[in-house]
């Protein structure tokens, strides 16, 4: 019976449409508002301490920040450039293969131009760049975090956020341009190779399909998508690690996990968004 | 000379297991001046450090400075670390960056130090504290003594004004004597000041500190 009165009392008419998804998004953000206001503090904090201090500290963060942009490279361009251009061979593949009575040599350029280097290539650049840089990163400053390093890194006057954050978001920002290029002429290279092979198709041809294809726009999309990927993944993945406690090395595949999560998410919201915008 | 004065903790008293108040302590350290406070309880030792260092407060009583810097909690998050840059704090638990060599330790808080020189200042911190063979070696690679003898190489390096070291004959071996004479010598001719916390002054030599404290039991 008072199983009974206690449903009746707790039922709530589920709601539908519009109505349901304005409530499951605000319960979200609810239940994140803490969260967001501590990624917002920290956010600042990095800002605020990029640029303070001793004009030695600005020639030090510069110094980071090419450490980090090595370490980034020489972590993710092995894998780009192998996965560029298979995925290259394989549009290549499927547009001689099974789209060539819908085009074929004529159509891939404008694929590889409009679709693959706009809207694939971020992604697989970004995935590529989580699982590469971003999760080993979460993990190295994790380990340091929970072994007190950080600890003493506030105890002799140096910031952690100005010595271990600034230096990997400043260099995932500089770095992801010019990767996402290199994934994107890895791919072209790719679907070339098998152009070349099927067709005989010369270079210069391709350069030229190619060329006339893309506009100052694509740049300018590119542009914003890696400004937008690189900040996503680094931001989410350093602050993720400043989130583990002392002693906490247990947090470490929990955290790591909703890293790459966290990246992930936001990394393909702001590239849909920018494609949106300037689609 | 009031001027000169670089610390000084007046009635401090510290609760310990809720029932039981340690103090008062009393102490004035001037510039190049130091001092041994003996603390039984371990806890309790970091914790009166802490004091001293400003990140947390004691029950009762007061702590002044005079580092030429804000007071922490007086300013945005970058005093604090003006603060505590003008304080080396060594205690147990302190790491160095263990990814790193000792070398690179020593060169980045030469930089965060403002130093122009840091390579050259970094080998003479080494030889000062007898780190000659190690400057290549990985932080986490290095002895227990040389770890922790580091430790205090790196809180040097940043010139602090006022020196909190927590039990430093505990790790170190027999050779610690030669080299702690040598770096006390050095830091008061810089006109360093340094409170040494301990559970005995067995270890040390009498003429390093110009008082010694008891923080012990006392009624509140």
């Amino acid at each position: 019976m008072r199983d009974r009165d206690y449903r009746r009392v707790r039922t709530v008419r589920p709601k539908a449409g519009f109505e349901a998804v304005c409530g499951q998004l605000g319960r979200l953000l609810l239940a994140q508002r803490r969260r967001f206001v501590d990624q917002a503090g920290f956010a600042g904090r990095v800002a605020a301490t990029a640029w303070r201090g001793h004009a030695n500290h600005r020639g030090l963060l510069l110094r980071l920040t090419l450490t980090e942009i090595f370490k980034l490279v020489r972590g993710t361009l092995p894998l780009l450039i192998l996965v560029g251009f298979m995925l290259g061979f394989l549009w290549s593949l499927l547009w001689f293969g099974t789209l060539s009575n819908i085009g074929g040599v004529e159509n891939i350029s404008t694929f590889l131009v409009s679709i693959h280097s706009i809207q694939i290539a971020p992604i697989m650049t970004t995935v590529i760049v989580i699982l590469c840089y971003g999760a080993p990163t979460t993990w190295e400053l994790g380990v340091m975090k929970s072994s007190r390093q950080f600890d003493t890194l506030t105890l002799m006057g140096i910031p952690p956020e100005h010595f271990l954050a600034a230096p990997r978001i400043a260099g995932s920002f500089m770095a992801l341009p010019v990767l996402l290029t290199i994934f994107s002429l890895a791919s072209f290279f790719g679907a070339y190779y098998l152009a070349w092979r099927l067709s005989g198709q010369t270079m210069l041809d391709f350069v030229f399909a190619i060329s006339n294809q893309t506009g100052a726009r694509h740049f300018v999309i590119i542009g914003f998508k890696s400004v937008a990927i690189s900040l996503s993944v680094s931001f989410f993945c350093v602050y993720n690690a400043f989130t583990i406690e002392v002693n906490g090395l247990n947090q470490g595949a929990a955290v790591i996990r909703r890293a790459m999560g966290e990246s992930f998410f936001y990394s393909v919201l702001t590239s849909v968004l920018v494609s949106i915008i300037y689609g | 000379m009031a001027d000169q004065t670089v610390i000084k903790l007046q009635n401090v008293f510290l609760r310990h297991e809720d029932h039981l108040a340690y103090g008062p302590l009393n102490l004035k350290l001037e510039k190049g001046e130091g001092a041994l406070v003996l603390v039984n309880d371990l806890g309790l030792m970091r914790r009166l450090m802490k004091c001293c260092l400003g990140t947390e407060s004691p029950e009762a009583g007061l702590i002044s400075w005079w580092l030429g810097a804000p007071d922490p909690g007086h300013g945005d998050c970058w005093s604090v670390y003006e603060f505590s840059r003008q304080i080396g704090y060594i205690d147990r638990l302190s790491q160095l960056l263990g990814a790193k060599t000792l070398m690179e330790n020593l060169i980045l808080y030469h930089l965060y130090a403002g130093n122009n020189n840091p390579v050259t200042l970094a080998r003479r911190v080494l030889e000062l504290f007898g780190l000659a063979g190690y400057e290549n070696l990985r932080a986490d690679d290095l002895p227990e003594p040389q770890r922790r003898l580091a430790l205090y190489a790196l809180a040097f390096c940043k010139k602090p004004r006022l020196m909190l070291v927590e039990r430093p004959a505990q790790f170190l071996d027999r050779d610690f004597d030669q080299v702690w004479d040598r770096v006390l010598k050095r830091a008061v001719d810089s006109g360093l000041s340094y409170i040494v916390f301990d559970r005995a002054r067995i270890p040390y030599n009498r003429e390093h500190f110009t008082a010694v404290h008891a923080f012990s039991p006392g009624r509140l």
